[in-house]
């Protein structure tokens, strides 16, 4: 069903292009990379090209997420913080290039490392059958939505209000396991339930954009002259903290299987031990420090890969991206399993070196053709988005034969979506698109009570 | 900057109106899941009804046969797909199949079976009293009246679990979520594989080759016998491709095609085609089976 085509290229460049901009762009982060990848991804026959884009994507915005905070001090993602604190610092007393290639060196690292870890272990984990079970399936489903519930994005309340909106939209239509219709009022289009794209663009990406509207970038970063460092110096430096690249990359990687929280954890806990150690040993530089920032990057990276193995392992995202990449993978015909693990980690490994070269490389030498971004209108970006949202939307009814449907159905929620401009409403579609698996658990649960 | 991009705009929606107005896909609807037996077969036959359909074909999956029923229904433009006989004994799942739409018939028995591992034994599922858990896959309503029924008639206690394909209902019997499972052949056959055993097929004469008793010599159960019967069937299609469509499942069902030994031969399906019986015998055909599971 998966498997290596010459096309597989294209879609891992594709991810790495897509990927870098979901690093640069504030509030474009990948799980809209993947909504806006959507349509085009329907019917792709070899489910393992949109993977790939996917891991690419990840893998690349944890690299030019450092750039935009380094210069800029704009976190791209959120896991970028750790940049913008030490990251900035060192850029604005001339050491940019140190703290990007750092940055960059740490991610490979941290990438690098977690691929080895994985295809030590992969192999024997095939055989955990246990990983199949309903019980262990609806633990890890607990625990998602309570790290969701938790998750620093809105107040618990209201996370849990928009968890049990995002389950009450998923209801609508016809049950994953019984046949019964619920809140169709008579209405045939309904009983398919509500379209995953309107919803997830209307009331994810819309609200998204709307927060970020008004994003002002400082195009004036305020720095000295920058110093001119030999590549054998950036890596002499690099090669000095050794063991903060390790620390981070074991944390990172522990860390990165925290449901919802995986790459923005991760940096951030490592980030803070390094932090602590330094300043315990005395030698933590307040005017910017290479050591936490390098662990915190690396951290970043081993989180974004092992953040995956749930999803590549028994079919269980932990991230809104990954509730989007599995959706794209089930409407194309594909499942995960843990018995084909291992062949389909192999794969993804082969590409995640080569991703990660050219994260290394357009995070590195490159990283200045990327400040070409800020001189961009961002107000324009997002009206791009928006008006191919809507054009997608069309799109997508009009092939569906089902156009007055998808208009009035996104017409609905794009209100309802003005209205949740103020929150992150990321819960809401991960549970919106995760209801049929937590239903499917829940009832089988209840047959064994 | 916004110039470049609204003529980039400009030219995208263009191609994707000029595509989709000349695109004549077909839509393969599946009323299951992705990793359910449909699929595996649908999957198996993709390149040959390429071939025929002679443009792109599209995969969508219903997850359960409501959902089928929902996506066929609202399905504007061709599609084919296949359904279960036993489907149509809920008015929600049920899809009518006439002799205009009708496009080949399978039947096959169903097993049950158990895992490596597991010291059950064929005396386990026909001693009275027996308490066990036993998985199937869809339609829920027709398995878990099956199983009361074959409660009723054996004096066994076994208690129903609903899975949304037959695939997981094999991964959760090797999971140890339940004792036994009641698949289909094919889905079976890799369990068999894994070392797992079979005790019975509820084919009228149990299957021989693969020394599989009858489940009706061991149950004065009356529906012991179950003939699985499917049916593909097309819509919006027109009738020079409906006859090419039909033509391709009986060079399968002859063993005439590529796809015979990875779809028929290994998948202890029985397919039959317009060449072995007309569109009248094979509507029949399905019809005797929905009244079957009556």
């Amino acid at each position: 069903m998966i498997y290596f085509e010459p096309i597989t290229i294209a879609f891992l460049f594709a991810g790495i292009f897509a990927g870098a901009l979901a690093g640069l762009l504030p509030g474009i982060g990948n799980t809209i990379i993947m909504i806006l990848a959507f349509p085009f991804f329907l019917g792709v026959e070899n489910p393992f090209n949109i993977i790939i884009f996917y891991v690419a994507c990840l893998s690349i915005s944890q690299y030019t997420g450092s750039i935009t905070s380094t210069v800029f001090s704009v976190p791209g993602e959120m896991s970028s913080l750790p940049a913008v604190k030490e990251g900035h610092k060192l850029y604005r007393k001339g050491l940019g290039s140190l703290s990007l290639s750092g940055c960059a060196l740490g991610s490979f690292f941290g990438s690098i490392m977690a691929v080895g870890f994985v295809l030590l272990v992969g192999r024997g984990l095939s055989q955990f059958t246990f990983l199949y079970s309903t019980v262990f399936q609806s633990y890890v489903l607990m625990a998602v939505c309570l790290f969701i519930i938790i998750g620093k994005y809105n107040h618990w309340f209201i996370t849990l209000i928009l968890c049990g909106f995002g389950y009450f939209l998923a209801m609508i239509g016809t049950g994953a396991l019984d046949v019964y219709n619920t809140l169709t009022f008579g209405f045939d289009s309904l009983l398919y339930g509500l379209p995953l794209f309107s919803v997830v663009v209307w009331l994810f990406v819309f609200p998204q954009v709307l927060k970020y509207w008004d994003t002002r970038i400082d195009l004036d970063p305020k720095t000295d002259k920058i110093k001119s460092i030999g590549v054998s110096e950036h890596l002499k430096m690099f090669s000095t903290h050794w063991l903060s690249c390790v620390r981070g990359s074991v944390i990172g990687f522990f860390l990165g299987l925290t449901p919802y929280l995986t790459t923005v954890i991760s940096s951030n806990v490592s980030y803070s031990l390094e932090k602590w150690l330094r300043e315990k040993k005395k030698v933590y530089d307040d005017t910017g420090d290479y050591a936490s920032l390098v662990s915190a990057e690396t951290a970043n990276n081993a989180a974004a890969l092992s953040s995956l193995l749930p999803l590549l392992l028994i079919g269980i995202p932990i991230t809104s991206s990954e509730a989007v990449l599995l959706e794209l993978t089930n409407a194309n015909g594909f499942s995960f399993y843990v018995e084909e693990f291992y062949n389909l980690f192999i794969m993804v490994s082969v590409g995640l070196v080569v991703i990660n070269v050219f994260g290394l490389a357009i995070s590195w030498p490159f990283a200045k053709f990327f400040y070409v971004f800020y001189y961009v209108d961002i107000q324009t970006i997002y009206k791009a988005v928006l008006a191919f949202c809507i054009v997608m939307t069309l799109y997508l009814g009009y092939t569906d034969h089902v156009l007055i449907y998808y208009v009035a159905i996104s017409a609905i929620l794009a209100v309802i979506g003005y209205l949740l401009r103020k929150f992150n409403t990321m819960p809401l579609i991960f549970v919106f698109m995760m209801q049929d698996g937590i239903e499917e658990n829940v009832t089988r649960l209840l047959f064994y009570l | 900057m916004n110039k470049v991009i609204k003529s980039s705009l400009t030219l995208f929606v263009t191609m994707l109106i000029s595509f989709s107005v000349f695109a004549e896909t077909l839509k393969i609807i599946i009323p299951a899941g992705a990793d359910g037996s449909f699929n595996t077969r649908f999957q198996i036959l993709k390149t040959d009804i390429e071939k025929t359909w002679g443009d792109s074909i599209k995969f969508v999956y219903g997850d359960n046969c409501m959902r089928g029923k929902n996506l066929v229904e609202n399905e504007k433009g061709p599609m084919l797909t296949i359904w279960d006989a036993g489907f149509n004994l809920s008015k929600e799942c049920n899809f009518k199949v006439t002799k205009k739409n009708i496009i080949a018939v399978e039947t096959n028995g169903l097993r049950l079976c158990t895992t490596a591992d597991s010291d059950f034994t064929a005396e386990s599922l026909t001693t009275p009293g027996a308490t066990y858990t036993v998985g199937h896959s869809t339609p829920h309503t027709a398995y878990q009246n099956w199983i009361a029924g074959y409660n009723t008639a054996t004096g066994t206690l076994l208690k129903a679990i609903p899975y949304s394909s037959s695939g997981k209902a094999r991964r959760g019997l090797i999971a140890g979520d339940i004792d036994f499972v009641f698949i289909s052949p094919s889905n079976s056959n890799k369990l068999m594989k894994a070392g797992g055993t079979c005790f019975f097929s509820t084919l009228e004469g149990g299957e021989p080759k693969h020394s599989l008793p009858a489940l009706a010599s061991v149950t004065s159960f009356d529906k012991a016998v179950i003939n699985q019967g499917y049916f593909y069937a097309v819509k919006n299609v027109d009738k020079k491709k409906i006859k090419a469509l039909r033509q391709l499942f009986s060079n399968i069902a002859d063993g005439d095609s590529s796809a015979f030994t990875k779809f028929v031969g290994t998948k202890d399906i029985y397919m039959k085609g317009m060449n072995q019986m007309n569109e009248k015998e094979m509507v029949k055909l399905i019809n005797n089976t929905v009244n079957y599971w009556k």
